[in-house]
């Protein structure tokens, strides 16, 4: 049963538009990632005199990677998208009647929905990060660096985060809406959480800052931690909070 | 023996009572119609016996077994058409039939046949997505069928078919007589009469009669009466609508088709009301009482 419903979720993915959007979008970037950080300063060397010097330095292997820091949140708004209306929209569309009225539970249509979608956006992700490293190594003859597992597994724990609210959210709507507000909502207010300077070591927005500091030696494995664990708890008390809520609503 | 029994079963939204205090009891091998104009509860009922609402008071049983809301595990033994059936519309029929069959772990031999009976045969390689309203209610029966569960409960299954298709569906259900328990909701009083044994009527939420089909019928008195005389039409109308052994009638340009509240009375009051108008007799004829002629009785509180 589980399998089965599991591998309807697989197959679906790939049959219909959120595989492209998804696989797209982050293959996109992924690919944009060092070529913007090897070539973006010379374009801007080639802009007319505007009056003013700007200093332009030599481009380097982390630049690259500092791209990928800023293009993996355009990549988590298609996440968002993606995975937004997953469980509501089969609600509202009425095709979850005959799926749970063959005896799928509630607890594997919802957790292999989560399941899906995690294994999709790790695949995605994974495809960006390759994408990114194999650019980088093509263009600037190196791509490694000492902090670079932890940029990359600091990100990916964010965007699981931000899919975990978006899925939680779509099993307790009625509508995609919901799921969007949570997805947008994190990523968007998760940032400013780096304001509260006592707590701001331990909250998951220090996910999205700690990369840089990473680059720039400024950081270490161990202020990954706290931030790391927060957002993995916070996760999980999410979707065991959605999936008690998604047993017992009634559709 | 009920396969399906409610006891005092009722839900309420906001301030609106959909179903209120329902018991019905659907006897093992019988095609049970449940009967109620729309927006008696007919949906909410059967969406509240498949799991997808919480009453709010009363229980229902399924094969002797309450049933507590969250618990699924009884649905395998029940095969379910919603009202409006949905599905996956980048599947084609048959890919739908086999995904239901491993759903429920149970062979696929028999989605070969079903798409047969339910006429789907030559479009079961088309996607789900082009199907016509009346192909996905087909659709729907056969996956409501791929288990060879002991009950079904459908919900309208014939309201989206025409009539060839209608006689085709109503005909395997009727097939299935005994085999299985069907339990069906229908506003359509003569797929009722044609094809079930026993029925209940809602109306409001409340339950006004359940029976056997000759049980409920033999409720309803006499039948209606067809009338036909040769003139003074509006001042036989007026008499009718005032006479208290009167239910309904109705006038089409050629006959009076009058329900009698009692039929004794009628049977009395119609030759003295001819006589008293001087109007003469075409045609006199008193039908057995219909599913119909009950339905309208029984909602209208008489």
């Amino acid at each position: 049963m589980r399998l089965s419903f599991y591998k309807k979720e697989f197959i679906e993915f790939f049959r219909t538009y959120r595989f492209y959007v998804l696989f797209g979008v982050f293959a996109f970037f992924g690919i944009l990632n060092a070529p913007t950080a090897r070539y973006l300063p010379e374009l801007m060397k080639a802009i007319p005199d505007i009056g003013f010097k700007i200093e332009i330095p030599t481009p380097t292997m982390t630049d690259s990677y500092v791209q990928f820091i800023s293009n993996v949140t355009n990549s988590f708004f298609a996440l968002i998208i993606v995975f937004m209306g997953s469980i509501s929209t089969e609600i509202k569309k009425g095709t979850i009647y005959l799926v749970l009225s063959k005896g799928v539970s509630r607890f594997d249509f919802y957790y292999s929905k989560l399941l899906n979608a995690f294994v999709m956006y790790t695949a995605a992700y994974a495809g960006y990060t390759i994408l990114t490293i194999a650019g980088t190594w093509i263009l600037f003859g190196s791509w490694h660096f000492d902090g670079l597992i932890l940029l990359i597994l600091s990100l990916y724990i964010f965007g699981l985060l931000l899919l975990s609210a978006v899925i939680s959210a779509s099993a307790t709507a009625k509508s995609a809406g919901p799921g969007a507000f949570a997805g947008f909502g994190f990523l968007i207010l998760l940032p400013l959480t780096e304001f509260f300077k006592g707590a701001a070591q331990y909250l998951p927005g220090r996910l999205l800052s700690l990369p840089v500091n990473l680059i720039s030696n400024n950081a270490a494995g161990i202020d990954l931690i706290w931030p790391a664990l927060v957002s993995v708890s916070l996760s999980a008390a999410m979707i065991i909070a959605a999936s008690i809520r998604f047993r017992k609503r009634e559709l | 023996m009920s396969v399906i029994r409610t006891n005092k079963l009722t839900k309420h939204f906001k301030n609106v009572t959909a179903v209120n205090g329902l018991e019905i009891n659907v006897p093992k091998g019988s095609i049970y119609g449940f009967l109620g104009p729309n927006g008696a509860g007919k949906t909410t009922t059967i969406k509240m016996l498949t799991g997808f609402l919480k009453p709010d008071g009363g229980n229902f049983e399924i094969v002797g077994r309450k049933v507590d809301f969250g618990n699924t595990s009884y649905m395998k033994n029940i095969g379910f058409l919603p009202d409006v059936p949905s599905f996956y519309k980048y599947m084609t029929g048959i890919d739908f039939l086999n995904l239901c069959a491993h759903f429920q772990k149970c062979s696929t031999d028999a989605i070969a046949g079903l798409l047969y009976d339910t006429g789907l045969e030559k479009v079961k390689d088309r996607k789900i997505g082009a199907y016509s309203r009346g192909m996905k209610q087909r659709l729907g029966i056969a996956q409501a069928l791929v288990s060879d569960p002991a009950i079904l409960i459908l919900d309208e299954p014939v309201s989206a078919l025409d009539p060839m298709g209608r006689k085709s569906i109503l005909d395997m259900l009727v097939a299935l007589k005994g085999a299985k328990t069907i339990f069906f909701s229908t506003h359509i009083l003569s797929d009722v009469e044609r094809i079930c044994d026993h029925a209940a009527i809602i109306h409001e939420g409340k339950l006004l009669l359940e029976g056997t089909i000759s049980d409920i019928t033999g409720l309803g008195g006499s039948g209606r009466i067809i009338l036909s005389v040769d003139s003074e039409k509006d001042f036989l109308s007026s008499h009718l609508a005032d006479a208290p052994w009167v239910s309904e009638f109705n006038y089409d340009g050629n006959e009076y088709s009058i329900m009698p509240a009692d039929g004794a009375d009628a049977g009395k009051e119609i030759p003295i009301l001819l006589t008293h108008t001087g109007v003469s007799i075409i045609k006199y004829e008193q039908a057995e009482p219909t599913l119909e002629d009950i339905f309208v009785k029984a909602v209208n509180g008489k």
